[in-house]
């Protein structure tokens, strides 16, 4: 499935080459954590089913892997211009116009991304004071914003540069 | 109407604690003040979010109202967590019951960002299983069974059971699917749950010898949004909250616990009543979790003794009355 | 401003912002948020949101998705679609339009292992697109029997969409897979039998080719045997108690894995090419899933849905009326559309309305049957004009194909899928049968 044949998606911009490959590091990051929370629900589903002893807290880890990788996912679906849209009204709108309308799409998306950056900071430093834990393995639910956070950041970079690119686009 | 409160949960609009807790409560509340208050049950999270961000939901005024589990938060409400300690709890009369008294003494500071309304709790829970039933203690070893929360994790692994942790919505496909052997929950559950012909076996530990486990329940205010209220509303408020709506909701949850019993009966389930004796080797088992609870409370600055000892002494008084 | 209008007046926004290229999710997201702002207030939203991002991507159940897009990569990595393509085209190849047909099956095959539609046409027209110009079939019936081939893949289950609507409608997912297999398989009959009078009439478009002896078509059919089995284990195992959807997805893509490294060749590099296709799509699936809780929030506070549920109700309107009335709505809607989105935005809104109203079944079977129409009519829109993903996706590998010609080529195919939702909303029993039966 090659991106040009998909019409209701993104027109493609260039952004610097160093915040691609970090989009692309994240997404393989959010990759092996959700390869890893497949090895380990499929051990846990054999060992469950050979000596009725799974892995303990399987569900909670599948819960901590998932919110890393779909958080990873997120800068790497933006740089591709990976966001569906409706193409419908402006196809005959040309490339121009096209580029401004999608500088748009990219600013609300970065205000957006900022926005809930700034508050999951918040919430994760109330986790970490209130010491919420996972149920079974007591898992600090905070640490997981390590990884959580830096993806966070990335996405605002990533919106500030595809914003940057159609303006560019645009004038071109 | 002058204030609108909305009041936000994750049941559905069918359990016991929406239809007949807080739906009589909310005409209560409009009747009481000459229809001054106008109140908004959002049921199943409609005003978005998960069932852990409740508690702050109401704390931060997102929602005015909010119900749900401390224990959804594992680790944050420790001092409440003592009703979850094996073998410390009754029916829900009895242990909302102790409830308050414990709450006024001892949860102030855990529950000091919100204006607590109703701290409460479902009947003792019992274990359900699938294909082996429960008769001694031996019989739960190598059990997968979903604990229900941080206390009984530790509490199922001491009586020998794999404790597996997942949200209750799952429950009855793990059940079917043997992804769990059984559950440590009320019967009260299992009217959304529906698992009476799944879960054939049921042990219950009877409610004078100290139930298997509970939860601690908790309808809480946002604090600023109680504060702002006229005192006459206020008053509205404080005359139908907290023992008043306690004991509404104790009979509630027991009367929920005896149809939902009864209907797994009639399905053909059978009950199995730890008897009496046996339960010294059961608490034996689990002497380790309380002590352990204790410690942690001690080392937190409390006299986690004490704590234990006036809630066995409160839940005790409860059940004499 | 009343709740009522200030939920319409968002609801306008929000198809204003979608019809000026915002993504769908952004633009769901912006108005979610500035409407919870405007109605609620600034400082219970900045609350709302310092857990809310979290706990939408922590979901236990929610994680099924992204194991399945995996599996869906890994089925592609692993040549599976040029294996089933294959044993189909063995059995149906000699007949007048069969590789066309055998697109189809091939399709309902490989959508048996994969949860997305635009996938199953991708990967299905990678390989019968070449054949069927070999042998002379028409621009039309060959790219419009795969676009139509590849909405199977949402039907037939492991599905991504039929997940999401068990997960909003609150109902199983294994459920809602099993009730799906009839409609599935009806689907691609349906589909079969449009190609056999289209080739009646125009038997130039789709010429026979030539017979296969059966030690061939045994020896084609040996090579599918591990798909079968993925989809038996996934499938059974989901059903019959081995394990939950989560698990059982992560089974799928394991055995998916292994197979891409086996047949595939699947190496680092192509493991790396599968995590960040898995990345793409899962981004861009739980971006519009996370504009639609903040959307839904938003709607429930203004109480929109409540009452428009009670409105509906009030008008003592017949059942199969309302019914009707929803499903051309997506029919409409799918014509500008993505499907998912459309179901995230409306099913909040309309399972309530269905599940008040009496179709002389209980409110469980209700629910099932309406999420098997509502996908059902979501998936047509993909290959409706003007905006037909699939159309769009086969045509651009057909580089000679005019786009009018293609969406000519889905017109027995959309004939076809109305007579099968008309069917279906006829006899429920068809749906529900299975459901009843296995539990
Ligand atoms: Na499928
Ligand atoms: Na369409």
């Amino acid at each position: 499935m090659t991106a040009e044949t998909l019409t209701e998606h993104a027109q493609s911009v260039a952004v610097p080459g160093w915040l691609a490959a970090l989009c692309r590091f994240f997404a393989g990051l959010g990759g092996a954590t959700l390869l890893a929370m497949m090895l380990m629900t499929v051990t846990s589903v054999i060992l469950r089913a050979a000596t009725g002893k799974p892995i303990p807290g399987d569900f909670e880890l599948v819960e901590v892997g998932s919110a890393i990788a779909i958080f990873c996912f997120l800068p790497w679906c933006q740089v591709n211009g990976g966001n569906v849209l409706v193409d419908f009204f402006t196809q005959k709108t040309g490339p121009r116009v096209n580029h401004i309308l999608e500088a748009i799409g990219d600013l609300l998306y970065l205000l957006i991304a900022a926005l809930l950056l700034w508050r999951l900071c918040h919430g994760a430093a109330e986790m970490r004071q209130y010491g919420e834990q996972t149920m079974v393995l007591r898992l600090p639910i905070w640490i997981s914003f390590t990884v959580i956070l830096p993806a966070m950041t990335l996405l605002v970079a990533t919106c500030a540069a595809t914003f940057l690119g159609h303006i560019r686009g645009a004038r071109a | 109407q002058e204030v609108t409160l909305r009041v936000h949960h994750f049941l559905s609009a069918e359990a016991p604690m929406h239809k007949d807790v807080l739906a009589p409560w909310e005409k209560l509340i409009e009747e009481k003040s000459g229809g001054r208050i106008d109140v908004q049950l959002f049921p199943s999270m409609q005003l978005g979010g998960k069932p852990p961000q409740l508690f702050d939901q109401a704390r931060d005024g997102v929602v005015d109202i909010s119900w749900t589990l401390l224990g959804y938060t594992p680790g944050r409400f420790p001092i409440s967590e003592v009703f979850e300690l094996p073998f410390l709890s009754g029916s829900a009369t009895q242990t909302t019951a102790a409830l308050q008294q414990y709450q006024a003494k001892y949860m102030g500071d855990e529950l000091k960002d919100v204006h607590p309304l109703l701290i409460h709790a479902p009947a003792a829970y019992k274990v359900h299983t699938k294909d082996k039933p429960v008769a001694a203690q031996a019989d739960l070893g190598g059990l997968k069974i979903r604990t229900p929360s941080r206390m009984m994790t530790d509490g199922l692994a001491a009586l020998g059971a794999n404790p597996i942790g997942m949200p209750v919505p799952e429950i009855a496909q793990a059940l079917t699917t043997g992804v769990i052997d059984g559950a440590v929950i009320p019967w009260e559950v299992f009217g959304s749950l529906r698992i009476e012909s799944v879960t054939k076996d049921h042990a219950e530990f009877g409610a004078e010898n100290g139930g298997l486990s509970t939860s601690v329940m908790a309808l809480v205010m946002n604090q600023a949004k109680y504060d702002a209220l006229p005192d006459d509303l206020k008053k509205v408020i404080d005359e139908n909250t907290g023992a008043a709506l306690a004991d509404m909701a104790g009979k509630a949850f027991d009367a929920a616990e005896a149809a939902e019993r009864q209907k797994a009966i009639d399905a053909g389930g059978k009950i199995t009543v730890i008897p009496e004796v046996d339960l010294a080797e059961w608490q034996g088992a689990t002497q380790p979790v309380v002590d352990a609870w204790v410690k942690s409370m001690t080392d937190a600055g409390h006299d986690g003794q004490a704590m234990l000892d006036d809630a066995r002494a409160m839940l005790a008084a409860a059940k004499g009355k | 401003m009343t709740g009522i209008a200030a939920g319409l007046m968002g609801f306008a926004a929000l198809l204003a912002l979608m019809a000026i290229r915002i993504p769908i999710g952004v633009a769901m997201l912006s108005v979610g948020i500035g409407g919870y702002a405007l109605f609620t207030g600034a400082m219970p939203l900045l609350a709302f949101l310092k857990t809310s991002t979290y706990y939408q991507f922590s979901t236990y159940s929610l994680s099924v998705i992204p194991l399945f897009v995996l599996m869906g990569e890994f089925a592609t990595k692993a040549g599976m679609s040029r294996a089933l393509f294959r044993t189909a085209a063995a059995f149906l190849g000699h007949r007048k339009g069969g590789l066309a047909m055998a697109s189809i099956g091939g399709c309902a095959a490989f959508g048996a292992i994969c949860g997305s539609s635009l996938a199953t046409a991708a990967t299905m027209g990678q390989v019968a697109l070449p054949e069927m110009r070999r042998y002379n079939y028409s621009g039309a019936l060959s790219t419009g029997s795969l676009a139509a081939g590849g909405t199977l893949g949402i039907l037939i289950p492991p599905s991504v969409i039929l997940v999401l609507y068990a997960l909003m409608a609150e109902q199983s997912i294994a459920k809602m897979f099993v009730a799906a297999m009839i409609p599935g398989v009806l689907a691609a009959i349906g589909y079969m039998i449009a190609v056999a009078i289209y080739v009646r009439y125009r038997p130039e478009e789709g010429p026979a080719g030539p017979r296969v002896a059966w030690p061939e078509r045994i020896a084609a059919l040996r090579e599918t045997w591990s798909i079968i089995l993925i989809f038996a284990l996934v499938i059974v195992g989901m059903y019959r108690g081995w394990f939950t959807p989560t698990e059982g997805a992560a089974v799928g893509a394991f055995g998916a894995g292994v197979l891409a490294i086996l047949h595939g060749g699947m190496r680092l590099t192509g493991l790396m090419a599968c995590l960040r296709g898995t990345a793409q799509t899962s981004g861009m699936i739980f971006l519009i899933m996370l504009g639609a809780e903040m959307f839904n929030a938003f709607l429930a506070q203004t109480q929109t849905p409540m009452l428009a549920a009670q409105a509906i109700q009030n008008m003592g309107l017949s059942p199969m009326l309302v019914l009707g009335a929803i499903l051309l709505l997506y029919l409409a809607l799918g014509c500008v559309m993505d499907s998912m989105s459309m179901l995230l935005l409306t099913i909040p809104i309309f399972y309530p309305i269905i599940a008040g109203l009496d179709f002389g079944m209980s409110r469980e079977d209700t629910l099932i049957w309406f999420g098997i129409l509502a996908v059902v009519v979501v998936e047509v829109g993909l290959i409706t004009p003007p905006v037909g993903m699939n159309v769009f996706v086969i045509n651009g590998m057909a580089k000679d194909v005019p786009m009018l010609e293609s969406f000519r080529g889905v017109l027995p195919f959309l004939i076809s899928d109305m007579v099968r939702i008309v069917i279906l909303v006829a006899f429920p029993v068809i749906t529900l049968w299975l459901v009843h039966l296995l539990s």
